[in-house]
């Protein structure tokens, strides 16, 4: 629990503002942490569901308030014109193969695989700050206490 | 001539806004008052845009010694937001009349 809590605080202090964490992903993990103590698996399953969606919905009012983050869907737009290009156009007997026998969709799927990730990484603007989960919270909800 | 901006709010923006009249509540709280229509994974997010737009307003739980986890996060209707839900209701309505039934 407290590896998954601690993953999604990372990517939140890289990607998310201290407005969208405090406001969006806090109080999701808080639900997640409220769950687990109450011990349903399945409900806290979909909490920890709950919390990839609400990172995904802050993630998408950073892109949609911020207006020079648009440049990084002009960004996107490169590597995967580049491997468009590359693929369907040099090898166009190897699309056609891939496409038969594994499906339409994996090939535009390996292309924004290809594209989408590293432009988030390397151009996404850093986040100033700031908070880190409290290492006696993180403790606490993988069970131990603290005079443990 | 400066234009008026009018605020806007959806169809879960009013539920939640009629859910948090006259109580503090939890986002779980509020989905599950929902009937299953704000879901789980997206009550922060339309709750964020809401107090964005000073439709509700939030705080941290208060924490009982040896509690456990992050605290939660309670909200309430501002009277602002009750006042643009209730407007929007009237026009609604008014634009849901008949020309001859207006008359």
């Amino acid at each position: 629990m407290s590896f998954f809590i601690g993953r999604i605080e990372s990517l939140s202090s890289r990607f998310l503002t201290e407005r969208s964490h405090e406001l969006i992903v806090a109080p999701a993990i808080a639900d997640l942490q409220h769950d687990a103590n109450s011990g349903n698996l399945v409900s806290a399953a979909r909490a920890r569901a709950s919390v990839l969606a609400a990172f995904g919905g802050a993630l998408y009012d950073e892109l949609t308030a911020d207006a020079s983050l648009l440049k990084i869907a002009a960004l996107i737009l490169i590597p995967a014109c580049y491997y468009t290009f590359l693929i369907y156009l040099c090898q166009p007997q190897a699309a056609l193969y891939v496409a038969a026998n594994f499906g339409r969709l994996v090939l535009p799927a390996a292309i924004a695989l290809l594209s989408i990730p590293p432009v988030l990484v390397c151009c996404w603007p850093e986040r100033t700050r700031r908070r880190t989960l409290q290492p006696d919270a993180l403790r606490r909800c993988s069970g131990q206490t603290a005079d443990a | 001539m400066s234009e008026i901006r009018l605020p806007s709010i959806s169809s879960t923006e009013s539920l939640l806004l009629d859910l948090l009249e006259h109580r503090e509540r939890f986002g779980l709280e509020l989905v599950d008052a929902s009937g299953g229509k704000v879901k789980r994974g997206s009550v922060y997010v339309t709750l964020a845009r809401m107090e964005a737009k000073g439709f509700v307003e939030s705080r941290q739980e208060d924490r009982q010694p040896g509690a456990i986890g992050l605290p939660r996060r309670l909200y309430r209707a501002t009277a602002y937001g009750l006042k643009v839900r209730d407007a929007y209701r009237i026009l609604r309505d008014a634009l849901a009349l008949k020309p001859v039934e207006a008359q």
